[in-house]
């Protein structure tokens, strides 16, 4: 039997318009993975802030009557629909006080099932995303000293090299980072089981 | 909801990257750690204007800040755009502008400094001295001197003083908005 969620999942709970925390947590998680898909496709740090702001904007008024279905398409391959729509609509608007009024009709009609396999590079960065978040979540609660040797491993210190720097023996270092990574794959699949987790 | 390993599309393949679930599980050691160097560069985040971007060092729910560098000095400076851009409504600017006033009226040694306020790509940019410090908390589990420690504190003690001699208020006073630099002097952030 599948996991529970065992809270409302945050798309479900950023429906709520008045759910600041929701809305911090969502803004949170995609900021990173916006800006940087943007950045990828040619925007200026600048441009790519804008249509971060048109991607919210467009969340805060459509989400409240989303319905999320995973078995019609996948979360974050409607969200990409929506990030290079808006990235589109951005470059068709040069006029930067226009910009505020970009309607995005047709992207209130969408639903799930307009969901559209993403590029290699939304992908990509998708992916990244999750990696990253979740080693932030296991830096607040991994000891400082195994987050430390399986970053340094990571970054291509040799074990050896780790092992000294840490005072830790080998076989101890080998261990963490084993420990370590398997950690990271556990957090990686729970965050996305529960940006998966259909309507309750 | 979906069980067991997130399958990834295997047309990720055709960038030279083993088919691998979306944890990385499948993945050997060497192209884990690829992966995770990868992930983890640095976004280029090219221009502000005539600014170079740096990087990112924050954002709220009013601004985003970046380390930047500027244009013929090369000093190494910390830009403050309002986090909305172009969508900024009449009173969120207000606000922003009202922040720039106040902390151009600061001059303290121990606040951090304001270089100019500008209007760049149609925005206001604040933009100020670039202090490479730690939060006064990580910097003071390091100190063995109690008395340094109280320096410093006196010193943030002075500053805060300084503003409220001028009417202003910080609001959110806290160690990570405190950077103590190799000096073991303390700056204050984050007048807004």
């Amino acid at each position: 039997m599948p996991p529970q969620p065992t809270r409302p999942s945050l798309l479900s709970r950023v429906r709520d318009p008045a759910d600041q925390a929701a809305w911090a947590e969502f803004e949170a998680t995609y900021r990173d993975l916006l800006l940087r898909y943007c950045r990828r496709c040619g925007l200026s740090a600048a441009d790519a802030e804008d249509v971060r702001q048109i991607v919210l904007l467009r969340l805060v008024r459509a989400l409240p009557r989303f319905r999320y279905d995973p078995a019609a398409g996948r979360f974050h391959d409607w969200l990409y629909r929506v990030v290079r729509n808006a990235i589109a609509d951005f470059r068709a608007c040069p006029d930067p006080a226009s910009r505020a009024v970009l309607s995005g009709s047709e992207f209130e009609r969408m639903s799930i099932a307009d969901a559209s396999p993403a590029d290699p590079l939304w992908e990509q960065e998708w992916r990244d995303n999750h990696l990253r978040r979740a080693m932030v979540a296991l830096r607040e609660t991994c000891d400082e000293r195994s987050v430390a040797a399986f970053e340094r491993v990571m970054h291509g210190a040799s074990l050896d090299e780790v092992a000294s720097e840490l005072g830790m023996s080998y076989d101890a270092v080998q261990k963490s980072v084993r420990r370590m990574r398997k950690r990271v794959e556990g957090r990686i699949a729970a965050q996305i089981r529960e940006e998966d987790a259909p309507d309750a | 909801m979906r069980d067991g390993p997130v399958r990834i599309d295997d047309r990720l393949d055709n960038e030279g990257w083993p088919a691998f679930d979306a944890t990385g599980s499948r993945l050997s050691e060497s192209d884990f750690a690829a992966w995770f160097r990868r992930a983890h560069e640095p976004v280029e985040l090219g221009r502000l204007g005539p600014y170079e971007l740096l990087s990112e060092i924050g954002h709220g729910a009013q601004g985003t800040v970046f380390k930047a560098r500027q244009p013929g000095t090369k000093r190494e400076v910390v830009l403050k755009r309002l986090a909305a851009g172009t969508f900024a409504t009449p009173r969120m600017r207000a606000r922003f502008e009202r922040e720039i006033e106040v902390l151009a009226a600061l001059r303290h040694p121990n606040i951090v400094t304001v270089h100019a306020t500008e209007v760049v790509e149609g925005q206001p940019v604040l933009v100020m001295e670039w202090v490479d410090g730690v939060p006064i908390d990580r910097w003071a589990a390091r100190q063995s001197s109690t008395s340094a420690v109280l320096k410093a504190f006196i010193a943030v003690c002075e500053a805060v003083h300084h503003a409220h001699q001028r009417g202003v208020i910080h609001c959110d006073l806290k160690p990570s908005n405190v950077l103590v630099d190799r000096e073991s002097r303390p700056h204050v952030l984050d007048f807004g």
